[in-house]
Formats: structure tokens, C-alpha cells, sequence
């Protein structure tokens, strides 16, 4: 009885851990995806510094969030997006063309790894 | 490099921690549910270990979980009849009274070669002297002998406090008679943890206390 005590114990803590990554690493996710945006639309009118500004940022918290997320997901999903936000701030700063290509990529890669952690059928199939 | 040494002794004492909690049943012959978890285990254990880019935490959560799922399940095995049929499914017969049952060899996929083999693995190189051969859910073989016995061997007719009607139809016997039997024993149903039976007319009955069990031999109904 005692290991099913513990068993059931374990797989409580199992699930709460996975609401928990679920839960915090959409609500980060939306919140990259918005700052993406931000980003964007501060490009498109031509304020480079509020664009560079904004990436800068991106970039900031996004290494944070990298930090505590290596502990539940895979490594190398995050270095290829911390990859992708650290070319933001030159591009945004240079006033590249190449700035939407960028970000779309970004909220691509940022949307793949939220659905990953959503126990949607198709991720878990 | 060093990570990956403490990465490999944590993983160790993890592995060692989800074997131990599977408990002892774990480390004899493995049911059919049992050498699954032990297989996917060992496979899974090994993909942290090979590939530093996966967490500890994403490498362990299955290992935990497929173990605690199985111990879980088998805790409900314990009162569930059907559950126990499903998971691990049932001894069958395959030489009764000497004769070899060919349905049931053919159920079980069991050749000629098979049979032999695992008869010798138990000593006996003669068929004849096969009384009784029993395989087993984890695909074992147990056999009784002709040196042992010449009638078939006891049936458990009631288990866990419920009557299992397949052998007490084997063994030409019904509740009424059953009730009998317990009431000679001055013991309940729902008291009994196990009671077996043979054509004989002995019985045995341990009830779930712990107590010394009742041995009644040569009943006559």
C-alpha cells in the first residue's frame, strides 16, 4: 500500500509539474508573440529605435525565459530561437529588409514550441 | 563530460529508485505488463543519457510515470478479477489427466518443440510421465508428475472472497456445496483470501486474517 501511496504521489506532482509547463510556457509564448509584433509594426512606420529598442528586449527576456525553460524542454529548440532573436535588434537597428523574414520565422518557431506544450490531440499524437 | 557524469549517476539512482518502487514481483518472472515497463525502462533511460539536450526532467517524467501506472494497476489487479484476465490473462491447461490438449497448444502458438523443450527444462524427458502441465501467464510451464499424484491438482474456487465459477464447474462443484464446506470451516465468504479444491473432496481455506488455514480432507457431500 505504502508504493501506491507514493505512486499515486509522484504521478500527482508528474501532473502538476506538466499544467504548470503547459500553462507558464503558453502564457510566455503569447506574450513573445505580441512583442513580435510590436516589433513589427514599430519597423513598418519607421521607428527603427522603437523597433530596436523592443528587440532589444525580446532578446532579454526571452534568455530568462530560456533559463528556467531548459529544466522542460528540449535545448536545442530554445538556442535556435535565441539564435533568431539576437539577429532581431542588428536587423531592426540596420533597418534591414530582411527584419520580417526574421520575425516571422521567430513567431513560427515561438508558436511550434507553445503547441508542443499544449496536450492538443495532434501533439500528442 | 562531466555533465554527462552526473547526469549518468542521477539517472542511475533515479532508475534504481522507479525498479524499487515497482516492488519484488518486479524481479521474479516477469508478467506480460511487467517485461513491458521493464523494456520501455531501460529504453527510455538511455535517451538523457546519450543526448545532453534533453532534460533530466523530460527524461525521467515517462520512467516515473510508466512505473507508477503500473503499480497503480496492479493495486486495482488485486481487486479485480477481470482486470487481472485483461492485464495478465490466465493459466492454461495444456496436459490434463496425461492427455495433451492440441486446441490449446494451437491457441498458445505452442509447437511440438516447444512443449518438449520446456518439459526438459523441468527434468522430465518422458510424456507419460506428465500428469498435469500448466502454462503459465508469464509463459512458464509448471508441470505436475505421476510420482507425485494421480489425480488432477486443487483449483482455487474462490479467490479475494469470490467464487471463480470455471473451476467450480471443473471440478463438479456449486456454491450450495461450497457453503457447506465453509460452514463446516465456521468461516465466511467474504473472509476467505483463498480456497482451493481437488476431486478428492479436500479443501483448503486461509482466510484474510492471516490465521492458520483450514485443511478439510475427504469431504463427502
Amino acid at each position: 500500500m505504502t508504493r501506491v501511496k507514493i505512486s499515486t504521489a509522484i504521478l500527482a506532482v508528474l501532473l502538476v509539474s506538466g499544467i504548470f509547463s503547459w500553462v507558464w510556457v503558453n502564457r510566455n509564448c503569447m506574450n513573445f508573440v505580441n512583442s513580435i509584433y510590436a516589433i513589427e509594426e514599430n519597423f513598418v512606420a519607421g521607428d527603427t529605435d522603437g523597433a530596436t529598442k523592443k528587440a532589444e528586449n525580446l532578446e532579454r527576456d526571452w534568455s530568462d525565459f530560456r533559463k528556467t525553460a531548459s529544466m522542460f524542454l528540449r535545448n536545442d529548440k530554445l538556442l535556435e530561437i535565441e539564435r533568431l532573436c539576437s539577429s532581431l535588434s542588428y536587423l531592426a537597428s540596420s533597418g534591414s529588409e530582411d527584419l520580417p523574414v526574421y520575425t516571422e520565422e521567430l513567431r513560427h518557431m515561438i508558436t511550434l514550441l507553445r503547441d508542443g506544450e499544449t496536450p492538443y490531440l495532434r501533439s500528442i499524437l | 563530460m562531466c555533465v554527462v557524469l552526473i547526469r549518468s549517476l542521477l539517472l542511475y539512482l533515479l532508475v534504481i529508485f522507479a525498479v524499487r518502487l515497482m516492488g519484488k514481483r518486479q524481479l521474479g518472472e516477469l508478467q506480460p505488463s511487467e517485461l513491458v515497463i521493464t523494456i520501455l525502462v531501460s529504453n527510455i533511460a538511455t535517451l538523457p543519457l546519450e543526448d545532453v539536450d534533453i532534460p533530466i526532467v523530460v527524461g525521467v517524467t515517462p520512467i516515473f510515470a510508466l512505473v507508477c501506472y503500473e503499480v497503480i494497476v496492479s493495486w486495482v489487479s488485486l481487486k479485480s478479477q477481470k482486470l487481472r484476465k485483461l492485464m495478465s490473462g490466465s493459466p492454461k491447461i495444456i496436459i490434463k489427466d496425461g492427455k495433451i490438449d492440441p486446441q490449446v497448444m494451437r491457441d498458445l502458438r505452442f509447437s511440438v518443440d516447444d512443449l518438449m523443450m520446456s518439459l526438459r527444462g523441468k527434468d522430465i524427458f518422458d510424456l507419460s510421465e506428465v500428469q498435469y502441465a500448466i502454462v503459465e501467464t508469464t509463459g512458464s510451464i509448471s508441470v505436475m508428475t505421476n510420482e507425485t499424484t494421480n489425480c488432477d491438482p486443487p483449483q482455487v474456487v474462490v479467490s479475494d472472497g469470490k467464487i471463480v465459477v470455471p473451476a467450480l464447474k471443473n471440478l463438479g462443484l456449486n456454491e450450495g456445496k461450497i457453503g457447506r464446506v465453509l460452514k463446516k470451516a465456521s468461516a465466511k465468504m467474504s473472509e476467505v483470501l483463498i480456497m482451493t479444491a481437488d476431486t478428492e473432496g479436500n479443501f483448503y481455506i486461509a482466510d484474510k486474517s492471516g490465521a492458520k488455514p483450514i485443511i478439510i480432507n475427504n469431504y463427502k457431500f
